[in-house]
């Protein structure tokens, strides 16, 4: 097993080869950056509103070439009710919508709760699209439990392997919950795919390989149990910047955000952010949080045990003033993103905890607690962050007991370590616009997404 | 005209005779020369065995002795000659051949034909070992005085009293001889005493009286002794061939007496000088043996043995920093690795640049790319065994011995005549001085950077010839770690966690029992116990086991006569695993990390997991004719992971259709189980059984001048039941993860130009042209193997220049390893990962491989240590060389991966 670790380490090595090689950071192209589903888990019949978030740089080419209809962008939404594989670039095994009109049929018959509306695969061209879920949650259940028999020319017309003695248990990559296993983080439900082909408008600046159409894929996991509730969508409002700004300071957690030099919202210049009517681009005001406490079995929810969601930015003693909102090139500044502590969602589950030694014999505390797991990823149109990413998992995901939820000194440190960044302002001779765009995107471990994004003003010189 | 005498034995020889030297040597430094040419008379004779003449039962003693005279042609043109010659005795003690060694000059004089002439005269008392007669090549000097003046008056008696004439009044008592002048002759920098050395003491006219010498052997401790010199100055003249002259003036003081030390220094500090050599006879197709001299000397290998591996022929370029050892077109883990014939599952430390065994406590390596004989088993590609040292320790000695990378150092002492130890270890201190240098707001919580120890034991007691008892204790540690201040720094969402370790820990004890009753005869019986600690966590992945090791192998050997042999023996090894994993499937050959889940997070406990492998072998060693020689051999085992039992026939053969030619050939079948990851339950498939070689080889040997062996062998390699993901994972996940449908072939040709060690020039040109291929399980299709190199060139020698300078370069190029082209890529908005579309598997490559080496050694010799430096100098011209295709993160960019650009790498070594 060496060999995977071998791997991973020459896999390391790549990054420290050449830094101007690798940086995915850096906004220079027509990028896809996220794809959301709200909510991210429709349950059976509801309908989730699929938007992405795409980077358009503001530069274009001659506008009397791209003249006409055809200007575009133009978008291609789809989805897969089958398990896609990278190695052939997520293709839907399903061939055609006949195809899956007889294998909803034939689901149906069992399930009469179906109906006889058959969804089509493509899911249209506009901006954004809307994923009505067709599958009531005890067939994925029943579907990755194996307890469903489909007949082997259903099999092999949709691609799939014929196993007439087998549960197609084998077939469906459903990620059920599993709180026996500490790395299992949390319950997922049943994976579908979502696919987009988004071909940039005319004048966007080339990709440098495979032609101008780029591809997404975004996973959402439709629920194998109505009796859980389903997953939300973090939230984030604002980018802060900190001028000052000290990684390691000691900040202090009552501060408001207001000290720092809050960002320009844009309203999606040059980042396409889907639908106006959710466009992420307007800041949630003032971050109020989305309830996230989600207790199964009238669990604790996380505001009742953990102190109120905090902003963390406060520019620390002998920071240095900038004149107006102007961002200092070639300086280090810190970026902080209010992201309420509730983004990170908890679940309780009752009694699955024979392996859990510490309490097993306490059916009070024969609970898992679940927290999930916060990345950030940041991205800017120009410098260079300390960190591209963050993190953000309270004890990492993992907590025996509901009655522990105070927010301990780790939790507070890795909080005020993952949502923030240090980002490098650029120099005038490496990046002559004056303002440069920064986003970052939040993803919870379920699939939740959000993101947050502005403008940031730089000075005119050196 | 005076009788020459005979002097002592000098030195036990070679059991192959030695031919004589090349008469057209260049015009340098005679004296230089001979002193270099006994080194070199042993160092020139490849691919044999060395034996310590202590192994010997009995050594030869000289029963008659043979009568030179000084050639009257030479008198008044040449001083006191002594030549120095290689006799080839027979089993019965008798001269049957015999070469000049030194000197050469003064030439036309006749005292090489005195000499040669003469010594058909000795008689020898047969060597024997085990009891039994063996022929063996000696050393044995004639000394030809010059002509000298009337004999010199009896020294004088110290008292200061005249001789007393013989009618001067009744006789007194013949006075007692006083010593007043001693010495030891001890060889500069090694301090070992130097036996059987004659040293002249004398006067000449020009000192004032009546010229007058004195000859005296030193001792079996080095030691020689003068009696009665009378007072005042005299000259002590030491010539010893291989040691360049020493001569010096003593002043004898009536009353008084000098103890003197004199250091002498060798011509060429070569351990070869002082070993018995006995022919290995060559059995295999293919083999390689690099003894640690030449190991320690080769440029761009850092002194290393296993690094010098990768100059030999069928052996493909790893990439740098991988540690990989591939042999004609077989995976990394298709290779197994030996000490003393003891298995051992890690030879390298991190990085791959540092094997865990110092070349010190190295006798030679061995390396067999294929058709290896059924003693070893387990693996479908090639064996690698290191020859421990034969500890014959004549003084407490070692070395300390620090460079870039690390520092260690080497200790070994006799323990009566019968017994020796030695110990050695070595630790890196990279993570001292890269610590030292990082700043202090690297985001990191805690830091352990690379950092390695190893540590060896070696005893042997010998309490007979017939019993060898050797215990051997090494083990080694590597350790990385880095704990993150930022968990984000995973780089990815799939990832969660800030910590980043990696710890090898493994230790061996082998314990080896030698019984050697007659010639006819041997038993070696080796038992090994040891435990590997393998600990990685990287994020939320973590690998942690504990594997337990024990190795059994008993061997015997039996000369039914000149034209059969027997060899057969038990090889059992065992092994217990207790480990946890949470880690997705390691990648197969063929796969690539980029396109894996890595959220597919794979669970396994294993509680004390048997493995076992039991196994029989026998061979036969046929010499129906002279020149011929047939092994027809067969293995047995059981894989107990696989619950498989195979058996294995092998086949080679040689024959020397003359003393410069020989063909040779082989064809033999071999297994090699599946890994431990394969064939889990949780992370491979347990259906799967062991994977197959039929190893096909052919070849030519040809020496077609003294020092030259050239050799071509090709070779086919047909590889079934190998092990390759299982087509219908794709589609259905709870299919087997593998099955045993992949298919592999490798065919190929290696030329090997090799120029022995001889006294100033060794090296080699290993030329390889190769193609391997695979068939992955469900394909139709070959495609080419990971690691295809369809070019291997190395060029390497060693020049050793005067004054114990050392000059050697390796050249080397490769074609580029194969890569697969990606067409297109996806970004999976879920992980935030671009996932590449791949077009066929490797279908592309990199570029070349060059690179051209230097390294420069010098020699201090002093007294007592010597102290040797060198630089090696990597990749001269700074040549940026390919290692890997490398992407960036939406796979529209692509570069290659470069490796390391100029760099030295010094090194310092005092040894005593």
């Amino acid at each position: 097993m060496r060999r995977l670790f071998l791997v991973i380490l020459s896999l390391g090595f790549l990054g420290c080869v050449d830094p101007d090689f690798n940086t995915p950071e850096l906004l220079r192209m027509p990028r896809i950056l996220a794809i959301q589903a709200e909510p991210p888990q429709p349950s059976f019949g509801a309908a989730a509103t699929l938007r992405a978030l795409i980077y358009e740089p503001e530069a274009r080419g001659d506008a009397a070439e791209c003249a006409g209809a055809d200007a575009g962008p133009t978008y291609k939404w789809s989805w897969c009710p089958l398990p896609t594989s990278s190695s052939d670039g997520y293709q839907c095994p399903v061939p055609d919508d006949q195809t899956f009109a007889l294998f909803f049929a034939m689901l149906a018959q069992s399930y009469p709760e179906m109906g006889t509306v058959v969804p089509s695969l493509s899911l249209g061209d506009g901006a954004t699209a809307t994923l009505r879920n067709p599958f009531p949650a005890r067939l994925l259940h029943d579907l990755c439990t194996g307890n469903v028999k489909i007949p082997a020319e259903f099999l092999a017309a949709m691609g799939l392997p014929v196993m007439v003695d087998a549960g197609l248990e084998r077939i469906f990559s459903c990620d059920m919950p599993n709180y026996s296993d500490p790395n299992n983080q949390d319950p997922l439900g049943f994976p579908i795919t979502v696919r987009l082909e988004y071909t940039p408008p005319c004048g966007s600046p080339p990709q440098d390989k495979f032609g101008p159409d780029l591809t997404a894929v975004f996973t959402v996991h439709l629920p194998t149990d109505d009796s859980l509730p389903p997953n939300q969508n973090p939230v984030a409002s604002q980018i802060y910047a900190v001028f000052g700004f000290d990684p390691d300071a000691a900040v202090p957690l009552a501060a408001g955000p207001d000290a720092g030099a809050p960002i320009e919202a844009d309203g999606g210049a040059g980042i396409d952010g889907g639908s106006s009517e959710i466009d992420s681009g307007d800041a949630v005001d003032g971050g109020e949080p989305i309830d996230g406490g989600v207790p199964i079995d009238g669990g604790v929810p996380a505001e009742d045990a953990a102190p109120p969601d905090v902003a963390l930015a406060t520019p620390p003693d002998g920071s240095v003033p900038v004149g107006g909102a102007l961002f200092p090139r070639d300086k280090r500044i810190g970026l902080w993103l209010d992201l309420p502590l509730s983004s990170a969602e908890f679940l309780v589950r009752p009694g699955k905890l024979d392996e859990i030694e510490t309490n097993k014999d306490d059916p009070a505390l024969s609970k898992v607690l679940r927290f999930e797991r916060l990345s950030l990823v940041w991205f800017a149109e120009a410098g260079q962050f300390g960190a591209g990413h963050g993190q953000y998992g309270r004890r990492g995901g993992f907590a025996p007991a509901p009655n522990e939820l105070a927010l301990t000194e780790q939790d507070e440190e890795t909080l005020r370590v993952g949502r923030q960044t240090q980002w490098a302002l650029p120099r005038k001779e490496d990046y002559d616009p004056d303002h440069a765009r920064v986003v970052v995107v939040v993803q919870d471990s379920r699939g939740g997404v959000t993101w947050a994004q502005g403008v940031a003003p730089l000075e005119p010189s050196p | 005209m005076r009788r020459a005498d005979c002097s002592a034995l000098v030195a036990l020889g070679l059991v192959l005779p030695l031919a004589a030297r090349a008469a057209d040597e260049g015009t340098e430094d005679a004296t230089q020369r001979a002193a270099e040419r006994a080194g070199a008379a042993a160092t020139e004779a490849p691919d044999r065995r060395l034996i310590d003449a202590s192994e010997l039962s009995k050594q030869p003693k000289l029963v008659r002795q043979a009568k030179v005279a000084y050639p009257p042609q030479a008198v008044g043109k040449a001083g006191d000659v002594e030549i120095m010659l290689a006799v080839d005795l027979d089993e019965q003690g008798s001269v049957v051949g015999a070469a000049v060694i030194s000197p050469k000059e003064p030439t036309g004089l006749g005292f090489e034909e005195a000499a040669l002439t003469a010594a058909y005269d000795l008689q020898f008392e047969p060597a024997e070992i085990a009891g039994n007669p063996a022929a063996v090549q000696i050393n044995y000097s004639f000394k030809f005085p010059a002509p000298r003046p009337p004999q010199p008056p009896e020294p004088q008696p110290l008292d200061g009293g005249a001789p007393t004439p013989a009618d001067a009044g009744p006789p007194a008592p013949k006075p007692v001889p006083v010593e007043n002048f001693t010495g030891k002759l001890v060889e500069r920098g090694t301090r070992l005493p130097l036996a059987g050395i004659l040293v002249t003491v004398y006067r000449s006219e020009a000192d004032g009286g009546a010229p007058v010498g004195f000859e005296n052997n030193t001792d079996d401790k080095g030691f020689f002794h003068f009696f009665d010199l009378t007072p005042g100055e005299w000259k002590v003249r030491i010539e010893p061939p291989s040691y360049y002259p020493f001569r010096t003036t003593e002043e004898i003081k009536a009353g008084e007496r000098i103890d003197a030390t004199y250091y002498l220094e060798r011509g060429s500090y070569n351990p070869f000088d002082v070993v018995v050599e006995a022919k290995r006879e060559r059995k295999e197709v293919s083999r390689t043996v690099i003894e640690a001299a030449v190991i320690e000397k080769v440029p761009g290998a850092m002194g290393d043995a296993l690094a010098v591996i990768q100059n030999f022929a069928g052996v493909a370029r790893a990439e740098a920093g991988s540690g990989y050892i591939m042999v004609r077109g077989s995976a990394p883990y298709d290779t197994a690795y030996f000490f003393d014939g003891t298995y051992v599952p890690i030879v390298y430390h991190f990085g791959g640049i540092r094997s865990v065994m110092p070349t010190g406590m190295m006798d030679s390596l061995q390396f067999y790319p294929g058709n290896f004989s059924p003693y070893y088993s387990w693996v479908t590609g090639g064996i690698i065994d290191v020859d421990i040292k034969k500890l014959k320790p004549k003084k407490i000695g070692g070395y300390a011995d620090v460079n870039l990378l690390d520092g260690g150092f080497y200790l070994e002492a006799p323990l009566g005549k019968k017994a020796a130890v030695a110990i050695a270890a070595r630790r890196s201190y990279v993570d001292w001085i890269v610590n030292a240098v990082l700043p202090d707001d690297i985001p990191v919580n805690a830091l352990t950077l690379p950092r390695y120890y190893d540590f060896q034991l070696l005893a042997n007691y010998r309490p007979t010839p017939a019993h060898d008892l050797r215990l051997f204790l090494f083990g080694s540690d590597d350790r990385f770690e880095i704990i993150l201040k930022n968990p984000g720094m995973t780089g990815t969402t799939e990832l969660s966690g800030n910590q980043i370790q990696f710890s090898t820990t493994f230790y061996r004890a082998l314990a080896t029992y030698r019984y050697v009753p007659s010639d006819r005869f041997e038993n070696t019986l080796r038992l090994s116990q040891g435990r590997d600690i393998q600990n990685t966590q990287v994020f939320n992945w973590t690998m942690d086991y504990t594997t337990d090791f024990t190795h059994l192998r008993d061997t015997a050997r039996y000369v039914a006569d000149k034209r059969l042999a027997v060899v057969g023996g038990v090889d059992i090894i065992y092994a217990r695993v207790t480990g946890l994993f949470n880690i997705p499937a390691p990648p197969q050959e063929g796969e690539s990390l980029d396109n894996y889940n890595l959220t597919e997070v794979l669970h396994q406990e294993l509680d004390g997991a048997d493995y076992y492998i039991p196994g029989v072998f026998a061979e036969l060693e046929l010499k129906p004719i002279p020149g011929l020689l047939l092994l027809p051999g067969i293995r047995f085992d059981y894989y107990s992971e696989v619950s498989q039992f195979a058996a294995a026939p092998r086949f080679t053969t040689r024959y020397d259709l003359s003393k410069r030619l020989t063909f040779k050939g082989g064809v033999g079948l071999f297994y090699q189980q599946p890994t431990i990851d394969q064939a889990d339950e949780v992370f491979g498939s347990t259906k799967l059984k062991c994977m197959r070689a039929i190893h096909y080889s052919a070849g030519a040997e040809w020496k077609p001048w003294k020092h030259i062996t050239l050799d071509l062998t090709g070779f086919y390699k047909d590889i079934g039941k190998m092990v390759s993901p299982n087509p219908a994972r794709l589609v259905d996940t709870s299919a087997e993860r593998y099955d045993n449908n992949g298919k592999g072939r490798a065919y190929g040709l290696e030329f090997v130009a090799k120029h022995d060690l001889t006294q100033k020039f060794t090296g080699w040109l290993a030329y390889t042209l190769m193609r391997s291929e695979r068939k992955d399980s469900g394909s139709d299709t070959w495609r080419l193997f990971q690691y295809d190199q369809t070019h291997i060139l190395t060029v390497l020698g060693t020049y050793r220049l005067p004054r114990n300078w050392q000059i050697g370069s390796r050249f080397r190029y490769v074609t580029g390893n194969p890569t697969t082209p990606v067409i297109g890529a996806v970004y999976n908005a879920s992980n935030g990962r671009y996932n590449p579309i791949y077009g066929p598997t490797y279908s592309s490559r990199i570029p070349a491989f060059h690179q051209l080496d230097i390294r420069l050694d010098k020699l201090w010799v002093y007294n007592k240590w010597m102290f040797n430096a060198y630089v090696d100098l990597q990749n001269v011209y700074n040549r940026s060389n390919p290692e890997a295709m490398q992407y960036n993160y939406n796979y529209q960019r692509s570069t290659v991966r470069q490796g390391f650009p100029i760099y030295p790498i010094i090194g310092l070594r005092g040894e005593f």
